[in-house]
């Protein structure tokens, strides 16, 4: 009897040990459970601030005076596991009223805290909440839930109407959800797509009902499709350097609009497939077909006597555009009113590339406009259905004598051809012939930008003298241009970097610096002590690394990786052996790479009479690493990093 | 019909005086070396002038001319006003002209961009903001705009026409005109200004006019920007806001306005006052009281800043904040003094600025504090308190306050005090560590880090992690990126001083770099926060905050290894700071101690080299490596 008792107790306290304990799924708003309140973690993520008991969406779809309109109901309860996440007791909604009425209703929000063994209950106040006009038609709605604190359950209510066509329902996030719920009613005259993203499961179920609609203030009955999305338990993602948009990677459920068919009426399609979108960019885009080159007689005075190819040819009349079109600061892909815009010299991106195409196209020069998704915006997905809402900047591409395509745009002042922003290398883009009524769809990603480092060292008294030949193409040409351009001066330009790399530049010559260079040189004379003692020298062949420590230092991650550009790197490091010396240690070479060749490493060294030869590459050929070659890249991160940081040593004879 | 023509050509012409009535074309000067050098704008010309109706009027008319010389000063000729409900924007004009002066465009109040967002839960603040987009260079812009204040006049709005480094400055005035009776009062820092004052009928007109000044060059380690810019501020002798009437001719009478502000916002329901005396009945002394409600106040409030009308000055009713359980700094420090003069403990509420040590002391205004704190007064005991972070031990005097002025807001007894600022010899991180080897080149590390003071409250752990995350931080902090910690504890001392330390043990398969014949050990496992400067044309002062580290590491030789290199004793020495480093071998243990010391203080531009030296000698020898040869 004590033995089965014993191994009773002994099953029970294994299963506590190896089974989380969560509670109990509450959806009932103005019911908190004496668990819910007295729970002071959440096992399956002990570190945890918030976790979302129940979140619920009620979706209910009408056509409205203002035209198809959603009647979102919201409900939200949280549980404050730690006092940073208090402040989730403030909230913030976003909504657009171009006829500034509000359009958040039936708000309730309320805490519950244990007080002595009792529940207490505190409403936030209707003088406490605020509306913030953030813009023309832009608002947001803002109350703080009073007495929110560490162990607070929180609940909060409200409707809000709105009119997108398309909006997923994003249920994952920081914080990790126990249970969360999406009721939608679409009535049969709106046709939808329901798309689930993302890696964990989503429950979802569908049947059709007898229901009604409200059609311009008439009740009218009809049969809906009611589907109901369900997730359990539900993990938390967390943000992460290495990602341009962490939503990407969100579980989430995509509805879009994709066709409307009211009673007695046609049914009207709506951007489906890339070839309605391409109708509607070509619409957008019709009148920049005409658009004559405002600056005509002014072509003369651009200079084309260096270009060497198509690419130096379009990166000058870029800049010829920039001098006269200053970018506002808006991506967008509608050129608006581009008259006023050369009028007041002041531009969007969009309207800056339709003056340079109109320009190249004077200069012979065929060029179409591609419509982009910025990254950090997210992954434009190819089951979306109402993607033209997410192509939100355009670029220009042209292609050269050898069919290659290239790209453009106007905004930033230090990028050429093949040097997009890095907020616009995605992986997709839809290209507009706007002459011929045609498109195709293609990744901005279209080359490797170069780094090629050539240097030859001398070692007098435990100083080694450079002379260092740099060539940069591309995004790195790109980037260096920026980094010029902050400083105050060339000279101020000099110290920064003779600081940041602890050496005495002696001399330094910049070339290619005009005109959007997609490639710039530069030739440098600098000083770097090495260690030494009376007998050693001790010397790291590629005098400044590159990468000198790791970035992934976590065992796991759950989301991919993502780079801003592919790249490759190359160093020719030629030292000589100073007299008197000889080598006593060379590092060993090494050869890298992942499972698909993507990204690779190769350090070779070796002697040659006096002199010793260091040749490394580093190449980047992929912007996106999936979750599961993380351990991998972490590996091949953790070689370099040793690489990078190998020492010659040098013993006197 | 003649005078249906007579009619027609007027109103032609009244049409072509509209049309043609556009902004006329400038002069640009020629700016002057001393001005153009290092400048990314000049300020052309900046006038304002103050007409004041009454207490709680004026208008205000501004007009501001700036060239732009390159895309570095673009920003330099944005315009950009707050409105409020006090203050309104009455008309504007902005108008871009080209490298000749002719004007290219114009713009008027309407293409303002406005917008009310704001990271408070409310404000009826809004900020207004315009910005000429111009390719070519240089340019310049002129914004004249009117602005009307009514109900809320408690200072005149500050004469700084240079608002960013690399900005020089030509002409400028600033003209006020205001009731005798009213008295100005006004503060001039660093400049030197003409000032003239003609006095007509019961009115004064002041005019100051700043000397031309060349641009300030941004550097690492300055001054406050305020001290600096050329600068006056200025505000009425007295004012009146919501029906009280204030003087502002010293800072006891600030604080007497201020109190009478605040009248009646202290007070608590009879409950909540009884439930306080009930909390704090076990606890015999007042100190250990106030620390029991300071523990309430963190369990049973958040920061939540409601900045409405006289709101930004006054704070919540402590009774509302109870109800709420939120408020912002003004209205939790009232919260948590009424909750201790329920109970008698005597408290005083205080305001303070977190970005400039000292108030001006022969120029009293309210604009110098951007928080509130309180104080409780015992008999040989004062401590400070910061309500809007009550995770902050009992007393502790943070980083943002520490050493700086306030002043205690107490009726006729108000005045300013300095808080207290620790001793730089116990402000200080410290790291102690021993290093061991296996056979494999694996090392095993006991690791002591050790912050205090300032260093405390920029380190302590005020949530229990996760050990994965704990492995990470540390595997950051090292570099060590194999690294597994074995054990691992983190211990608050706050007896004495505020002291935390983390205790724990890694053990890293890569701990060092191995080749076939030699290990190469980092001198020092951490990294300092001190960077390294360059000395470049340096006119400005060097102001320095506490810096001090101490590193305290052992490393015990492994067999079969002696040692090959070794960095060597160094002491580098200026009146900046200091850095010392010794390195000594017994038997088979390596034993290095690295000191930086830096006290803070202010230290001519002509110490630059010192500093330059300084910050290069530390980081030359925190990345050494001590190497072992087989």
């Amino acid at each position: 009897m004590i033995r089965l008792i014993l191994s009773i107790l002994f099953v029970i306290s294994f299963w506590g040990l190896t089974h989380a304990i969560v509670p109990e799924v509450n959806p009932l708003i103005g019911k908190p459970s004496m668990e819910e309140l007295e729970m002071t973690k959440y096992d399956p993520e002990p570190s945890a601030d918030a976790l979302i008991l129940f979140e619920r969406r009620e979706e209910y779809m009408f056509y409205g005076t203002e035209g198809f309109t959603i009647k979102r109901k919201c409900t939200s309860r949280i549980k404050i596991l730690n006092e940073a996440a208090t402040h989730l007791g403030d909230i913030t909604i976003p909504y657009y009223a171009p006829d500034s009425k509000n359009k958040i209703s039936k708000i309730t929000a309320t805490s519950y805290n244990l007080i002595n063994g009792k529940i207490d209950k505190t409403s936030v106040d209707r003088s406490l909440i605020f509306h913030e006009k953030l813009a023309p038609g832009f608002f947001l709605c803002k109350f703080s839930i009073p007495k929110v604190i560490e162990g607070s359950v929180i609940e909060i209510e409200y409707e809000i109407d709105c009119h997108t066509m398309t909006f997923d329902w994003e249920i994952q996030g920081e914080y990790p959800v126990l249970r969360g719920e999406l009721d939608l009613t679409l009535p049969e005259f709106f046709s939808f797509n329901v798309t689930p993203i993302g890696s964990e499961h989503i429950e979802l179920e569908q049947k059709v009902e007898r229901s009604s609609m409200s059609m311009l203030n008439q009740l009218i009955n009809c049969d809906a499709t009611i589907i109901k999305a369900s997730v359990d338990r539900m993990p938390s993602l967390h943000d992460d350097d290495y990602v341009f948009a962490i939503s990407d990677y969100y579980t989430k459920l995509n509805v879009s609009l994709i066709g409307i068919q009211l009673p007695r009426q046609p049914y009207q399609p709506l951007a489906s497939t890339w070839n309605d979108l391409s109708v509607h960019f070509h619409n957008e885009w019709n009148e920049m077909k005409k658009l004559k080159n405002p600056y005509q007689d002014q072509m003369q005075s651009l200079d084309f006597s260096d270009c060497k190819n198509i690419c130096d040819s379009v990166n000058v009349c870029a800049d010829f555009v920039a001098t006269h079109l200053r970018w506002n600061g808006v991506y967008n892909t509608n050129p608006g009113n581009i008259k006023k815009a050369i009028e007041e010299q002041s531009a969007s991106n969009a309207q800056m590339n339709f003056v340079l195409m109109s320009i190249l196209k004077d200069l012979g020069i065929k060029c179409n406009p591609i419509a982009l998704c910025t990254r950090s915006r997210g992954v434009v997905s190819a089951a979306a259905s109402m993607i033209a809402s997410s192509l939100n900047t355009m670029a220009l591409t042209f292609i050269d004598s050898d069919n290659k395509y290239h790209f453009i745009d106007c905004s930033d002042d230090y990028r050429g051809s093949d040097a997009l922003p890095i907020d616009m290398l995605t992986s997709f883009g839809l290209i507009i012939d706007i002459d011929n009524q045609q498109y195709h769809t293609m990744t901005t990603h279209n080359d490797v930008s170069s780094s090629r480092r050539k240097i030859d060292v001398e070692i007098i008294d435990g100083v080694a003298h450079c002379v260092s030949d740099i060539a940069l193409t591309r995004q790195e040409a790109a980037e260096f241009q920026h980094l010029y351009h902050k400083s105050l001066d060339h000279n101020h330009f000099i110290s920064e970097v003779e600081s940041q790399f602890n050496i005495d530049i002696t001399d330094l010559t910049l070339q290619g610096m005009k005109h959007r260079s997609n490639n710039v040189r530069i030739n440098a004379k600098f000083d770097k002590a090495v260690a030494h003692t009376d007998s050693v020298i001790y010397i790291n062949p590629m005098i400044i690394p590159e990468i000198v420590s790791n970035p992934f230092l976590a065992e796991t991650r759950k989301v991919g990786i993502e780079f801003p550009y592919q790249e490759e790197s190359t160093i020719v490091s030629t030292i000589k052996i100073p007299d008197g010396y000889m080598i006593d240690e060379l590092p060993s070479a090494l050869s890298i790479r992942d499972t698909n060749g993507e990204l690779s490493f190769t350090y070779n060294i070796s002697v040659s009479d006096d002199n010793i030869m260091l040749i490394c590459r580093r190449k980047k050929l992929s912007t996106i690493f999936p979750q599961n070659v993380y351990n991998d890249i972490r590996l091949i991160y953790d070689s370099m990093v040793d690489k990078n940081t190998d020492l010659i040593v040098l013993k006197k004879k | 019909m003649k005078t249906f023509i007579t009619r027609i050509i007027i109103l032609t012409l009244a049409t072509l005086s509209v049309i043609t009535s556009q902004a006329a074309d400038i002069d640009i000067p020629t700016i002057p070396d001393s001005l153009a050098n290092g400048a990314n704008s000049v300020v052309l010309s900046d006038y304002t002038t103050v007409n004041v109706i009454s207490l709680s009027e004026a208008t205000i008319s501004h007009y501001r001319s700036v060239l732009v010389f390159n895309k570095k000063g673009e920003k330099h000729a944005n315009f950009g006003a707050t409105i409020d409900k006090y203050t309104s924007i009455k008309k504007l004009t902005g108008t871009l002209y080209d490298s000749n002066g002719n004007a290219i465009r114009q713009i008027g109040k309407k293409d303002l961009t406005t917008t009310e967002l704001s990271p408070y839960l409310a404000s009826d603040e809004a900020s207004c903001t315009h910005s000429f987009d111009h390719p070519t260079y240089p340019y310049t812009v002129i914004y004249e705009w009117e602005t009307s204040i009514s109900g809320y006049l408690i200072t005149f709005p500050s004469f700084v026409p240079i608002r960013y480094d690399s900005q020089s400055l030509l002409e400028n005035e600033y003209k006020i005109h205001l009731p005798t009776s009213m008295k100005l009062n006004y503060k001039v820092c660093n400049t030197v200004p003409v000032i003239s004052n003609e006095e007509v009928s019961g009115w004064n007109t002041y005019t100051f006019r700043i000397p031309k000044t060349p641009a300030i060059k941004d550097d690492s380690y300055l001054p406050n920007t305020n001290e600096i810019v050329p600068l006056i501020h200025l505000n009425p002798g007295v004012f009146e806001v919501s029906g009280i009437r204030g003087y502002s001719d010293s800072w006891k009478n600030i604080g007497i306005w201020l109190t009478k502000l605040m009248e009646g916002r202290d007070q608590l329901l009879p409950e909540d006052v009884n439930s306080l005396k009930a909390l704090t009945a076990q606890y015999p002394t007042p100190r250990e009281k106030a620390k029991a409600v300071y523990e309430l106040l963190r369990n049973t409030t958040r920061y939540v800043n409601i900045s409405l009308g006289i709101g930004g000055l006054r704070p919540e009713k402590a009774s509302d904040v109870k109800a709420r359980g939120f408020g912002d700094c003004k209205a939790l420090s009232n919260y948590m003094c009424a909750m201790l003069k329920a109970l008698d403990i005597p408290c005083d509420y205080a305001v303070i600025s977190t970005e400039h040590k000292n108030v001006l002391h022969d120029f009293a205004s309210l604009g110098q504090f951007n928080h509130a704190i309180m104080r409780v007064t015992l008999p040989g005991d004062t401590i400070w308190l910061e309500c809007t972070d009550p995770t902050l031990p009992f007393g502790y005097i943070h980083d943002g306050i520490a050493g700086h002025e306030a002043l205690i807001v107490d009726g006729e007894n108000s005045h300013i005090v300095r808080l207290p600022m620790p001793k730089h010899e116990i402000q200080k991180r410290e790291y102690k560590y021993y290093v061991e080897f296996t056979t494999d080149g694996c090392g095993y590390s006991h690791i002591e880090e050790n912050y205090s003071e300032n260093y405390f409250e920029k380190n302590r752990m005020l949530k229990e992690i996760t050990r994965q995350e704990t492995q990470d931080n540390i595997r950051e902090k090292t570099g060590l990126s194999t690294a597994l910690v074995v054990d691992f504890k983190y211990v608050e001392n706050l007896s004495n001083q505020s002291v935390c330390s983390y205790i724990y043990t890694i053990f890293a398969p890569k701990f060092c770099k191995q080749s076939e014949k030699r290990m190469y050990i980092p001198t020092n496992l951490f990294k300092t926060d001190i960077s390294k400067y360059t000395d470049y044309q340096r006119i400005l002062p060097i102001v320095m905050t506490d810096k001090h580290e101490v590193y305290d590491i052992t490393i015990r030789i492994p067999s079969g290894y002696k040692l090959e290199s070794l960095p060597s004793n160094i002491e580098v020495s200026s009146p900046i700071g200091q850095f010392t480093q010794t390195a000594a071998v017994t038997d088979d243990l390596i034993h290095i101690t690295q000191t930086i010391k830096i006290p803070r203080g202010e230290y001519d531009a002509s110490l630059s080299p010192q500093l330059a030296e300084l910050t290069q000698a530390i980081y030359d020898n925190m990345n050494a490596l001590i190497v072992l040869v087989k």
